[in-house]
């Protein structure tokens, strides 16, 4: 049997002796430093089924913040894509602008080198817009020319033939008065008819009341018998609501060189209601060879006379 | 547990559960702290990727160390914390031996000043406590200079102090109410 007094000595030197042993695991893993590590290594490798579970929830954790993160991702590239949306709309918009305005461009292009129309250039050599006429003379050689035959300037319509002289002709322009051209509405394809008004914005008359004209919206001569179609005029602007009226491509103010397109596609010219016969013909009216009457000549100043020349 | 009497004489069977709740009981005190020291620093060596999950570690196992050997050191017998300490080193990143050398260093002192700590109260042992911490930083710090025959950073050493020290009062509220919660169901 062991001693009280025994166990107590033994009791306090169990402290030490182990304090001793730690010193000694110490030195042993400065020593052998390898075995040490394989030691922990091995240790590890047979825990590693329970590291696994201790990890599960961390792993499943990181896996639905990947999903928020990833719905969060989807919410972001949601708004994204609706603001791209709306500037491709806008994009759109501009390309649809732009290819009527091409296509209008290259259908003007395209007009003067069809072989089937006949057109010739010809110089404004006189100006005879007044407060009750808009009207040019144009020097157009030997070339034949029609009544109604449209005349265009580098962009846009002009106005129509109303008389035609040996070498000159006059072009009523489309703001005159007595101008009546039937247009298109590109954006919404219905008619209208462009009315002269002797202000250098033409009025837009009879035109469905389905299909409003818009404000900006492109308008093209409308193709009918006696009338090529097509053919830029201008865009529409309101200068009070439901007053359209439109704003001519062409510059009417400064005319230097018109081309008038001549063909056989002209019937009859439209009754310009006396403005143009204000002045004289330039062709004398013979009938057959006679020289005309003072009567004749007379008739011009007349109300409701005859439109025709002669 | 009262005893039943049957015809003036002890119920032995009624005797022999007695005895095993209290061998019971006494196991369970006797291990309880080494156990959950064990726990905390197997659980803190798995690869959770967590910032100074082994300075936690090393705080922790101190830390329990420090409170059950200064309030119950009848609840952490030193065989059994030598044992504890030796497969805590297994799971530990630190230099072999060096935490199981600092967990019976603050067993010691704890065992030894318990009483005079128990008068100056809680300030004194959290210093102590942070004392300890330290020399084992230090230690861990100056073996890695002799193995790698350079100098090193002293950063881990503040953070692992103030790692331990902050933690220390968390854990000494925590083992305090599962003290608590353990006497209960003993009485019971």
């Amino acid at each position: 049997m062991i001693s009280i007094h025994t166990r107590q000595l033994l009791s306090g030197l169990v402290l030490p002796v182990m304090v001793f042993l730690a010193v000694g695991v110490m030195l042993a893993g400065q020593i052998w430093s390898g075995r040490a590590i394989q030691l922990r290594m091995a240790a590890a490798r047979e825990m590693g089924p329970v590291y696994q579970g201790l990890l599960f929830p961390q792993k499943q954790f990181y896996k639905w913040q990947l999903t928020l993160q990833g719905v969060g991702d989807l919410l972001a590239a949601n708004a994204r894509l609706r603001k791209e949306n709306r500037q491709l709309a806008y994009w759109y918009g501009e390309a649809q602008t732009l290819r009527q305005e091409n296509a209008r461009l290259k259908a003007v292009l395209h007009w003067g080198a069809e072989d089937t129309r006949d057109y010739v250039s010809g110089w404004v050599v006189r100006d005879e817009s007044g407060p009750y006429l808009r009207a040019v003379l144009l020097q157009v050689g030997d070339h034949q020319v029609q009544q109604g035959s449209l005349a265009v300037d580098a962009v846009g319509l002009v106005g129509r033939v109303s008389e035609v002289g040996a070498h000159v002709v006059r072009v009523l322009l489309i703001e005159d008065a007595a101008s009546r051209i039937p247009v298109t509405l590109q954006n919404s394809g219905g008619d209208a008819m462009m009315i002269g008004d002797n202000t250098p914005y033409p009025r837009l008359m009879y035109y469905s009341q389905s299909l409003r004209p818009e404000e900006g919206e492109h308008i093209v001569t409308r193709g009918q018998t006696g009338l090529t179609g097509g053919v830029a005029v201008g865009h529409v602007h309101y200068l009070s609501p439901g007053q359209p009226v439109v704003v001519p491509d062409a510059a009417l103010e400064r005319l230097e060189l018109v081309r008038i397109f001549d063909g056989d596609f002209m019937l009859e010219a439209p009754p310009s209601a006396g403005r143009v016969r204000e002045k004289p013909p330039l062709l004398p009216d013979h009938h057959d060879g006679e020289a005309p009457s003072n009567w004749q000549n007379l008739r011009r100043f007349l109300p409701f006379s005859s439109l025709r020349n002669g | 547990m009262a005893l039943r009497l049957e015809q003036g004489r002890l119920d032995h069977e009624a005797l022999e559960g007695v005895r095993q709740r209290k061998l019971m009981v006494r196991v369970r005190r006797k291990l309880s702290p080494c156990v959950v020291m064990v726990i905390l620093a197997f659980v803190l060596s798995a690869p959770f990727g967590i910032l100074g999950q082994t300075e936690l570690q090393t705080a922790l196992t101190l830390g329990t160390v420090w409170f059950w050997a200064l309030y119950r050191p009848a609840f952490m017998p030193l065989l059994g914390l030598f044992c504890s300490g030796l497969v805590i080193e297994l799971f530990s990143a630190n230099p072999p031996g060096v935490l199981l050398f600092w967990m019976l260093v603050a067993y010691g002192v704890a065992h030894g000043c318990r009483v005079g700590l128990s008068r100056r109260g809680f300030l004194l042992s959290w210093t102590l406590y942070g004392l300890i911490v330290l020399g084992e930083a230090l230690t861990d710090w100056v073996l890695m200079v002799i193995r790698v025959r350079g100098a090193l950073s002293v950063y881990p050493i503040v953070f692992q102090e103030a790692l331990a020290v902050g933690s220390y009062p968390f854990l000494h509220v925590l083992y305090l109410w599962g003290l608590s919660v353990m006497e209960k169901h003993d009485r019971l």
